[in-house]
């Protein structure tokens, strides 16, 4: 062993030489990070960076930071379908210094459909951000140009149907129309907006599931709008038919609105332990809704600022139970299409 | 009309853009940090990007997203840097560069290998800045066409790599690469979400992160193995003079230009199609290499050779031009690192995909130019530094164990800041030492890792969106009938070879 004729002293100072150098990179990555930095929020984002409610929650620190006076980090946890950022949260400490941009009804799937330890009572909750409707998309040369038209086409053939999760709004969508029709579609999890999107334009698929803003409206031109899983015409997309308007309303859900809420999660017990904390957390919070800037990030944002729907703490909490409560009602619709392929 | 097409109205307002000191200062910084951020083992280009876009958000768009992709091109040389040194990759893209590299330095000629080094993934991103430059639209429409069948074909083609791998027998490399995908099987599945093989960890539901697993077999491994066998390097103080070593490397790459052509434009295809990045570029390049070398030369790949630098370095950074093509052009990430770098563009308010080359397009063309300058500052950082990086690797053991196994085990805990990488580090530095010992290739099983991802992605998708038939993944398109015909010539190659 070469080894042995080093003296431990050398070994040992080699070794603090080692954690020195690995403690400044650590310590570079731990500022980012800012997990044991309290002069600091941590904003938990589970979905990777540039995905849509990553940059939702990046166009509103900005002016959240400002207003409280206190610096913003944004820490990307994706995986499980936003279960590992949802654990995130959930174990972090109730103190105010952690929050998360979650969306949903994918967080509530995290408990109905897959293991996640924790539920609606174990977090509290800050406001709704903004509310992006389900949305179905064709290619440019389908023979289809509406929803209904659409349904007719796959009574007579076999069509593939893209949606951006396995468990999510755009596969209950996709499984609801399937339902209603007695249709046979072959519904096929893309992994993404960005996958949808990217079948959708390539005329991969025969039609894709996806919201409007997280398909980008710059696409407006590129691909058919089938219509949005809503009673009213969204205003993002002008184009596009409510499912209503196509006199889809045996359609469930339609009247509600079927869309992809983000909203801002704390870990339960800052309400109640830190109310100081948690008031501050929350006026400014709304108070970023009024503020200039953070209007122009938006509009910036492939028209974010459109579809912008800011809901305060008991509303957004009431939100969620609605939603939780609409995914255990058409849970034998997800679990039959989880367990039968 | 040629002119109109190459040189658009927009470059003139993206070289305006560059000629701002503060973007020229962008670039430099930048890639400075991405080399020395790279050169760090399990610092990989994605993660220098991942971890710089936070702090580039008080700057102004441009100059942020300048600074970036400067990171990036420098971060994928720096990647080469420890590979060369001390066989550790410094990034996924650099894996192929550790056996010739490090070959070279066991052999006393380091300075000479970083110089190689430099000066084709200097010129290769040159190249790669130029097609990307001139051939965006054409090159993205056609990356556009691979869908899942075709995705899942490229994945195979780069599988049938294994055999050939660094001369191992054909059935421990088989062995070892479906213990490779085995691997990659780990975490949620991707058509219904189900966890497979987690064992109740919840960060395993994204499954295992393969810049982990490359720290544990790449890096973990070796100190083990340095540890247990004393030091590797050998020629000790006799280093070659620095500047004939550089001189040396300048003629050697002069004398094999088809080497470094095929590696770039490797590189650069690659790059540009979806999901396939540095880490796919250089095993392909390096593979071709071998392939369509003499026998002779051919059993010499892995003993220390230039061409075997030559076809990795020109590859992995030939890719950032590719990769950016679908990115800047589509919103399509091709690789890691550029899905990285589109979270930067949509951050920094732009937003990535057809309407970007109108809506930005003079800070468009202002990255694409800066890749020209970076590019030329990686030949300028290389061989300036070659000497000195060249010197590291005659660091005793005694110092280098404890260093790069603190920094091995950071290094695996930053990469999502997880307890579970800790085990997963530690158990793949065991299994790499076991590997080693037995003389089952390490890369069989990394390129297991990476590539079961794409490949049971593309299968299952392309399964069901072509109604469950397999004749999509034998005539979907003239590309499925091409890659076919690229994996019987790769596996007629490895058998009448083995």
């Amino acid at each position: 062993m070469t080894i042995k004729d080093t003296s431990r002293r050398e070994f040992l100072a080699a070794g603090a030489v080692g954690l020195a150098g690995t403690a400044a990179y650590t310590a570079q990555a731990r500022g980012i990070m800012g997990v044991f930095d309290e002069t600091q929020i941590t904003a938990v984002v589970p979905w990777s960076q540039g995905g849509g409610t990553d940059r939702s929650i990046r166009v509103t620190t900005p002016t959240w930071s400002e207003l409280l006076d206190i610096d913003f980090v944004v820490e990307n946890h994706p995986g499980g379908s936003t279960q590992v950022g949802g654990e995130e949260l959930y174990n972090a400490d109730a103190d105010g210094f952690t929050l998360a941009m979650w969306n949903m009804p994918q967080m509530q799937a995290t408990w109905l459909f897959q293991n996640a330890p924790y539920r609606i009572d174990d977090f509290d909750y800050l406001g709704t951000h903004h509310w992006d409707p389900t949305m179905w998309f064709a290619p440019p040369d389908s023979p289809y140009s509406d929803l209904k038209e659409f349904v007719e086409y796959a009574r007579e053939n076999d069509a593939t149907v893209g949606i951006t999760a396995a468990i999510g709004n755009t596969a209950l969508s996709a499984l609801l129309v399937e339902e209603t029709f007695d249709l046979d579609l072959t519904i096929v999890n893309m992994g993404g907006g960005s996958g949808v999107r990217q079948a959708v334009l390539a005329g991969d698929i025969d039609a894709g599931v996806n919201q409007p803003w997280a398909f980008n409206p710059d696409h407006v031109d590129d691909v058919i709008a089938l219509g949005s899983h809503t009673a009213e015409q969204q205003e993002l997309w002008p184009p596009a038919p409510s499912f209503a308007e196509l006199g889809l309303e045996e359609i469930p859900l339609v009247e509600e609105g079927l869309g992809q809420w983000k909203l801002v999660v704390l870990p339960g017990g800052v309400r109640e332990q830190h109310p100081d904390r948690f008031e501050a957390l929350s006026e400014s919070y709304a108070a970023v809704f009024d503020d200039e800037a953070f209007r122009a990030r938006t509009e910036e944002q492939g028209g974010l600022d459109e579809i912008i729907d800011y809901r305060g703490p008991d509303e957004t909490r009431q939100e969620v139970e609605d939603t939780a409560a609409f995914m255990e009602e058409y849970a034998d619709v997800i679990e039959s299409f989880i367990y039968d392929q | 009309m040629i002119d109109a097409l190459l040189f658009p109205a927009s470059i003139e307002a993206g070289l305006s853009i560059l000629a701002d000191p503060y973007v020229l200062f962008a670039i430099f910084l930048g890639t400075a940090v991405g080399v020395v951020f790279g050169a760090i083992p399990g610092f990989s280009a994605t993660m220098t990007i991942v971890l710089f876009t936070p702090i580039t958000i008080p700057f102004e768009s441009t100059l942020a997203l300048i600074f970036l992709v400067s990171a990036y091109g420098g971060a994928v040389y720096g990647g080469s840097i420890p590979a060369i040194l001390i066989n550790t990759p410094g990034a996924p893209g650099s894996v192929v560069t550790c056996w010739d590299g490090y070959e070279l330095t066991k052999q006393g000629r380091a300075v000479y290998a970083l110089a190689v080094s430099a000066i084709v993934s200097g010129l290769a991103g040159v190249v790669a800045a130029a097609f990307l430059l001139v051939f965006a639209p054409p090159i993205s429409e056609f990356a556009l066409n691979f869908g899942p069948p075709e995705m899942f074909l490229l994945a195979v083609f780069a599988l049938t790599i294994i055999p050939a791998a660094k001369g191992a027998s054909l059935t421990k490399a088989l062995l070892a690469g479906l213990f490779g995908l085995l691997i990659g099987t780990i975490g949620n599945d991707p058509q219904l979400s189900q966890s497979r093989a987690t064992f109740g960890q919840t960060t395993l539901l994204e499954g295992v992160d393969f810049v982990v697993v490359l720290i544990g077999l790449f890096v973990l491994a070796e100190v083990f193995r340095l540890a247990y066998r004393g030091p590797a390097v050998t020629g000790g103080e006799n280093v070659e003079g620095g500047t004939s070593e550089v001189y040396e490397a300048a003629r050697a790459v002069a004398s094999r230009p088809v080497e470094f052509v095929r590696g770039t434009l490797i590189g650069t295809f690659v790059g540009s199609l979806p999901g396939a990045g540095a880490d796919v570029a250089n095993f392909v390049s390096y593979n071709e290499a071998k392939r369509w070398a003499n026998d002779e030369l051919s059993d010499r790949f892995g003993t220390g050779i230039i061409e075997g630098v030559i076809a990795a370095d020109s590859s992995n950074n030939a890719t950032q031009g590719g990769a950016l093509i679908p990115t800047l052009t589509l919103g399509i990430p091709g690789s890691g690192s550029t899905a990285a770098l589109l979270g930067a563009i949509a951050l920094h308010g732009l937003n990535p995909g057809p309407g970007l080359f109108d809506s930005s397009s003079d800070i468009v063309y202002a990255m694409i130019l800066s890749l020209f300058i970076g590019n030329v500052l990686i030949l300028i950082y290389g061989l300036t530094g070659s000497q000195y990086f060249g010197k590291l690797a005659y660091i005793p053991i005694r110092y280098i164990i404890p260093a790069v196994a603190v920094l091995s085990i950071v290094g695996g805990f930053a990469v999502r800041n997880a307890p579970v990488d800790l085990y997963i580090v530690l158990i793949f530095g065991l299994v790499g030492l076991l590997f080693i010992k037995y003389d089952y290739p390490l890369v069989s099983l990394v390129l297991g890792v990476i590539l079961g991802d794409i490949a049971e992605n593309g299968f299952v998708t392309g399964w069901l969106l072509t109604g469950e038939s397999a004749r999509a993944f034998l005539f979907n398109s003239y590309i499925t009938i091409g890659l076919l015909l690229l994996i019987a010539l790769s596996l007629l190659v490895t058998v009448i070879k083995d």
